[in-house]
């Protein structure tokens, strides 16, 4: 399992990084001391797991996940930070305290799915089993696409509804789309993108338009342009 | 129920249960003493309802006069006086309900000197004690909301303490340094053991801010001495710091804890956000009367974000330390230019 270490602190990376000397599955391939740094070697290593420091200068741990798309598995590394506790305590994210205890970080590394020989693909492409990192406020998600049932534009935010929650993030629609598997998002109109698989019920609307019923009874309008293509797609 | 409709209801009650009870005591001394008459019951019904109703025109006119806020002596003489006037108003009045309606009882207009005076006496008793009462129960009241009063302020006092005390003691700089100094142990033994010894003497300080009220600067200066050196191990070459101490300012008295406080603030909110770190100013110098401290830190004011409140809460602590210490003689400024954010307390000497 290749993973990257992420903070700003020398002795804290090299602290962590004696720590997980003797977890010989893991393979350290790469250190960062700030979030830009970090989101270069990213895209260049491919690690399969992240040990992310939340408080760093300039963009703190959580704004660097916003930017990666797949997430990747992450374990928080923190100080003390009542924010942080709180977005992590909230939704189950896993995260280990400064200074680490041995235990407690085998625990987060057992928590993380053991992943194949082949390690994570090299692509672009944001398949429904993939995971998102949203952040609202003070609330944090791992979000797997799958369970998105769709997203909405509200100016230079997107409101993304799945399960019971429906956080509003500072992302593009047009920029998501892009990495969105067109089999199973499509885009609405300019306000929405929908989950195919969500999909319960189609039915004709004004102007030549359609109305997408979803499982959960939420509705989204398909605008005229776009009716001609959903039904192409869905006759596949 | 508002507050008034809640004193209405507490004098009516008072007021006819005192009257109440003081009636039904005569009749039941004069039953048992085989005295009780039908003229004994219209002359107390007289009585009591006379009572009432002057008495109610004394709350009146002690209300208009405001004769709550007098002190004890003046009530005291005034209340002395009304009660005579009313008692032989309220004799006078007895007297004519007494001869105009109950024309089988005594008639009291005609009654002789000695006996006018005993009864004029005995309403004017009625009258004082009813203003004891009347005056007890509020002194009580007020009493009892004064000392709620002071609890409350206590407590509030307290509770502003505790959280100086959290603000001084930064769980962030503890568990960082720690962290830090674990994996010095390795490294450098050496400066790991010397940093345990550093920590120790800031988490000792800052567990005895609480009991002093002032220090030597340079005892404070150890202080934040020590403190740097700790975060110099965590950020290394991020921080970068500069001295520049009057000596003729060591001895001087200020509080424990603020220069480190803003040391401390200096570090989080400017150092620890530099990507590639800066330098912190540190200096002392005596002005005219007063001492004047000064931490400066590269970077820019912080601006309040959406999510961040904590930026201001060493900085408003420390004012009102100030301002509790000294009154309006000690003064907490900042600002920013060329790059730097400047925090400058100005403490008078006079200690």
């Amino acid at each position: 399992m290749k993973a990257m270490i992420v903070d700003d602190e020398r002795l804290a990376r090299k602290e962590l990084a004696s720590l997980l000397a003797k977890h010989h599955e893991v393979e350290i391939v790469g250190e960062a001391t700030n979030a830009d740094e970090a989101e270069k070697l990213y895209h260049e290593l491919r690690p399969d797991l992240l040990f992310l420091d939340v408080n760093m200068p300039g963009r703190d741990g959580f704004q660097l996940l916003e930017a990666l798309d797949p997430a990747p598995h992450v374990i928080f590394v923190t100080a003390y930070d009542e924010h942080a506790l709180h977005a992590f305590k909230v939704n189950a994210l896993d995260y280990v305290m400064k200074p680490v205890e041995p235990a407690r970080l085998e625990a987060a590394l057992n928590k993380v799915p053991r992943i194949t020989e082949a390690g994570t693909p090299q692509r672009d492409m944001l398949h429904a089993d993939d995971q998102i990192f949203l952040r609202d406020g003070e609330k944090c998600w791992f979000c797997t696409l799958k369970d998105v049932r769709y997203f909405q534009s509200e100016g230079n935010y997107i409101r993304v509804f799945f399960n019971d929650q429906k956080p509003m993030v500072l992302r593009s629609l047009n920029t998501l789309e892009k990495r969105l598997d067109p089999l199973v998002f499509f885009r609405t109109s300019r306000k929405h993108i929908i989950n195919l698989q969500w999909v319960e019920k189609i039915e004709p609307w004004f102007n030549g338009g359609l109305m997408v019923k979803l499982k959960g009874g939420e509705q989204v309008e398909v605008s005229r342009r776009q009716s001609a293509r959903f039904k192409e797609l869905l006759s596949l | 129920m508002t507050g008034t409709q809640r004193k209405q209801v507490a004098y009516w009650s008072a007021q006819l249960s005192g009257w109440g009870v003081w009636v039904g005591v005569v009749m039941l001394y004069n039953y048992l003493n085989g005295t009780f008459t039908l003229g004994l019951v219209k002359t107390l019904l007289t009585i009591l309802l006379l009572g009432i109703a002057v008495s109610h025109l004394l709350r009146w006119y002690m209300h208009q006069r405001n004769w709550l806020d007098l002190p004890l002596g003046k009530v005291l003489v005034r209340l002395l006086i009304s009660a005579a006037i009313l008692g032989g108003l309220s004799f006078s009045m007895h007297a004519f309900i007494n001869d105009v309606f109950f024309l089988d009882l005594k008639p009291m207009l005609s009654a002789d000197g000695r006996e006018v005076f005993t009864l004029v006496q005995n309403w004017t008793i009625l009258f004082v004690l009813w203003s004891f009462g009347y005056f007890a129960y509020h002194w009580f009241v007020a009493h009892r909301r004064e000392e709620l009063r002071n609890l409350r302020l206590e407590s509030a006092m307290r509770e502003s303490e505790l959280s100086m005390l959290r603000n001084q003691m930064n769980p962030h700089f503890i568990f960082n340094a720690m962290n830090s100094i674990r994996a010095l142990i390795d490294e450098d033994p050496v400066t790991a053991k010397r940093a345990i010894t550093q920590l120790s003497a800031i988490l000792r300080s800052s567990l005895l801010t609480g009991r002093k009220k002032s220090v030597p600067l340079s005892e404070e200066l150890a202080v934040v001495r020590d403190y740097l050196a700790l975060e110099h191990i965590r950020f290394e070459e991020r921080l970068n710091v500069e001295w520049n101490i009057d000596p003729a300012t060591e001895q001087v008295n200020v509080p424990p804890m603020m220069l480190q406080t803003l040391a401390e603030n200096a570090v989080k909110h400017g150092i620890a956000k530099l990507t590639k770190g800066g330098t912190l100013r540190i200096s002392a110098e005596r002005g005219e009367g007063i001492v004047l401290l000064t931490v400066a830190n590269s970077g820019l004011l912080d601006h309040p974000t959406h999510n961040g409140n904590s930026t201001g809460i060493g900085l408003r602590n420390t004012r009102k330390r100030l301002e509790l210490l000294y009154g309006n003689r000690a003064e907490l400024t900042m600002h920013d230019g060329n790059g730097m954010v400047t925090t400058q307390v100005s403490i008078p000497l006079d200690q």
